[in-house]
């Protein structure tokens, strides 16, 4: 009785597992073009990417700044102003000190 | 009858040996020959390239970086018009068309045609519908700042073997960090082409290339060129460097020369053009090494701030007459004076209070004749000629910077032990090499060597900024900024003699002198407006120490 019924569960497993085998492989198989698909969108993302900091460097390049900045009338300064007087020199030795 | 049934009966039997032996010679036999191709066919192998590394300077701002890029290939056997599609490559790429056709013959399956293509021509190739052309995607460098630091960063370009390869400055240097290991996936696909996810998938994935942080500070290299550059048509000189050196850590700050070229179209500028002037170039460095050999009698307690030298004339060397650039003479002088007035006389009776084998060691010592060791390619270092060559003119004349060779790093090196208290410094370009991983190698910075004592840094530095207050060059100096500095006019030697009329104009100096944050050398080789480098490079130092410390925050002191 026991042997008949570990024979039969073993069968319907045997069945099963083939059925739930064929069914995974088959949903797989067409996983792959679903990856090609995904790749071929992150390699299109990656080289948005690319470009965009390409544009970033290029429009943060100093010389293009400088440009821009003589175009808004912005002018090099002829004598740096100091919002603070320097220190008394006895001070200012201590403190290097 | 019996025979037949006999005769039929073996005929299938033989028949199904037959077919038994085949399937034996495929199923057995040849198992793994048709394994094999079977494998071939339904897996496949895909080089993934590395990216090369890419180099940003000290604030993080990218000098190099990579962009998209194209090779383009013709496959002859798939064009219905080869000639159009030749045609359209030619105008497109800018390649003749004879040369693009000397490349293509009837047995052609697959030619290369051009590489680094920019994404822009790819589009318009397909744009013309030409046939028969494919692509595969590279990669190629992208400069921002254009062809700024161009000798400082290099250029890639191809070895024997086609792969990309760096030359001079820090591509050159560090190709092998900046190059990475291109990776792979080998897996199984369908008929289409598309990767079977159940089945074999190995990924090795690409390592890329090391990134570079360098101690290059993009907005000082922006000064230092413009203004060189500006220098250089000003007082029409053939050409300049600037060497901008930060005397504490040893990093370079700025460097810059010119003539320079393009990276991007390095191919189009003459090969000299390459080569780094600053690291490579030597020259004599006239007045400007008077500041090293007085700090060298200082060091042996040779000679004193207070100590009088007598200058009354001319002085004969060795069957030689050494005069003063203007032919000035200012009786009993001392050591500050020397170097405000410049005095090659002066100068002379102060190396001759050091003994030959004494002076030749600190030459050495400063690095004179040998490489600092710098991290770029095709450093070189005129020699440093032994003992046995040299005569008594010689050492005379190499105490104000005549009858020596050295290179501008060389120098500000030199001067910038002067600055920070007294020790040679390891110069360096690059700060930080940072791997794939997210770890990070820091370089620097290193002190090769003491070779002054601090309070004989601080004698000669102020020697220097009174060089500077009361000299030649005192009205180009921001007002209220401690500079220290010398000018030098060095003139250049051809064949055997020293030309008259052309020289090497330089002005060394570091500030603010209480607290250094940087050493500059400017040099213009053979300024037509004037000779002097207190009329040529002076004006240029002052001019971009100016904008440094504006840009540095630095107040007046």
């Amino acid at each position: 009785m026991i042997r008949t019924f570990i024979k039969l569960t073993l069968f319907i497993m045997t069945i099963v597992l083939a059925v739930t085998q064929v069914i995974m492989l088959n949903t797989y198989s067409t996983s792959g073009e679903k990856l090609t698909t995904l790749q071929q969108e992150l390699n299109t993302l990656d080289a948005e990417n690319i470009r965009l900091s390409q544009h970033i460097a290029s429009s943060s390049a100093i010389a293009n700044i400088s440009a821009k900045a003589q175009g808004y009338g912005l002018v090099k300064t002829a004598l740096p102003l100091s919002l603070s007087s320097p220190l008394p020199v006895a001070i200012g030795h201590e403190l290097r000190l | 009858m019996v025979w037949r049934i006999h005769a039929v009966y073996l005929s299938i039997v033989i028949f199904f040996l037959l077919i038994l032996f085949r399937l034996f010679y495929w199923q057995v036999l040849s198992s793994d020959e048709l394994g094999g191709q079977a494998e071939k066919q339904r897996n496949t192998k895909l080089p993934i390239p590395a990216l090369r590394g890419e180099i940003f300077a000290s604030d993080g701002s990218p000098l190099v970086i990579n962009q998209e890029a194209f090779g383009v290939y013709i496959e002859p056997s798939k064009s219905t018009d080869v000639s159009k599609s030749i045609s359209a490559l030619s105008q497109i790429l800018n390649i003749p068309e004879s040369t693009i056709s000397s490349h293509i013959s009837s047995s052609s399956v697959w030619v290369p045609i051009k590489h680094k293509v920019e994404e822009q021509d790819v589009l318009r190739i397909k744009a013309s519908l030409a046939s028969g052309i494919s692509f595969t995607e590279e990669s190629k460098r992208f400069y921002p700042e254009g062809s700024m630091s161009a000798h400082l960063l290099g250029f890639v370009g191809k070895n024997s073997k086609g792969d990309d390869q760096g030359y001079f400055g820090i591509e050159g240097y560090y190709d092998e960090q900046l190059r990475g290991v291109d990776g792979v996936v080998r897996e199984e696909v369908d008929a289409s082409g598309n990767p079977i996810l159940s089945g074999n998938r190995n990924n090795i994935p690409p390592k890329n290339g090391r990134s570079l942080v360098l101690y290059l500070d993009k907005t000082i290299q922006f000064i230092v060129e413009k203004n060189l550059k500006a220098g250089i048509a000003r007082y029409g000189a053939k050409g300049g460097t600037v060497i901008v050196m930060d005397p504490i850590t040893g990093g370079i700050l700025a460097m810059a020369s010119y003539p320079s070229y393009g990276q991007n179209d390095f191919i189009d500028y003459p090969e000299m053009y390459y080569k780094n002037p600053a690291v490579s170039a030597s020259y004599e460095p006239g007045s400007t090494f008077k500041t090293l050999v007085m700090a060298t009698a200082f060091n042996e307690r040779k000679i004193t701030s207070t100590m009088k030298f007598q200058e009354d004339g001319p002085i004969e060397i060795g069957g030689f007459t050494i005069r003063t650039w203007n032919q000035k003479y200012h009786g009993e002088v001392t050591p500050t004076e020397i170097l405000q007035y410049s005095s090659n006389v002066g100068m002379v009776m102060v190396q001759k209070t050091l003994e030959d084998t004494v002076f030749l060691k600190y030459l050495s010592e400063l690095g004179i004749g040998s490489l600092t060791g710098i991290d770029l390619q095709d450093e070189s270092t005129p020699n440093l000629r032994p003992k046995g060559m040299w005569y008594e003119i010689d050492y005379a004349t190499a105490s104000f910077g005549q009858g020596i060779a050295v290179t501008p790093l060389q120098m500000v090196r030199a001067v910038s032990a002067i600055a920070n208290g007294g020790k040679l410094m390891r110069p360096y370009v690059v700060k930080e090499i940072r791997l794939d991983t997210g770890e990070v190698i820091s370089i620097g910075p290193h002190v090769d060597r003491t070779v002054f004592r601090p309070e004989v840094a601080r004698i000669v530095t102020e020697m220097m900024v009174s060089a500077v207050d009361s000299g030649e060059a005192r009205r180009l100096k921001p007002p209220g900024f401690r500079i220290a500095g010398k000018t030098g006019t060095a003139q250049i030697p051809i064949a055997g003699h020293y030309d008259s009329d052309k020289t090497i104009a330089s002005f060394v100096g570091f500030g603010p002198v209480d607290s250094p944050r940087f050493t500059m050398l400017v040099t213009i080789q053979e300024p037509t407006s004037s000779p002097w480098g207190s009329e040529t490079a002076a004006p240029i130092f002052f001019a971009t120490a100016k904008e440094i410390f504006s840009y540095l925050n630095v107040s007046p002191s």
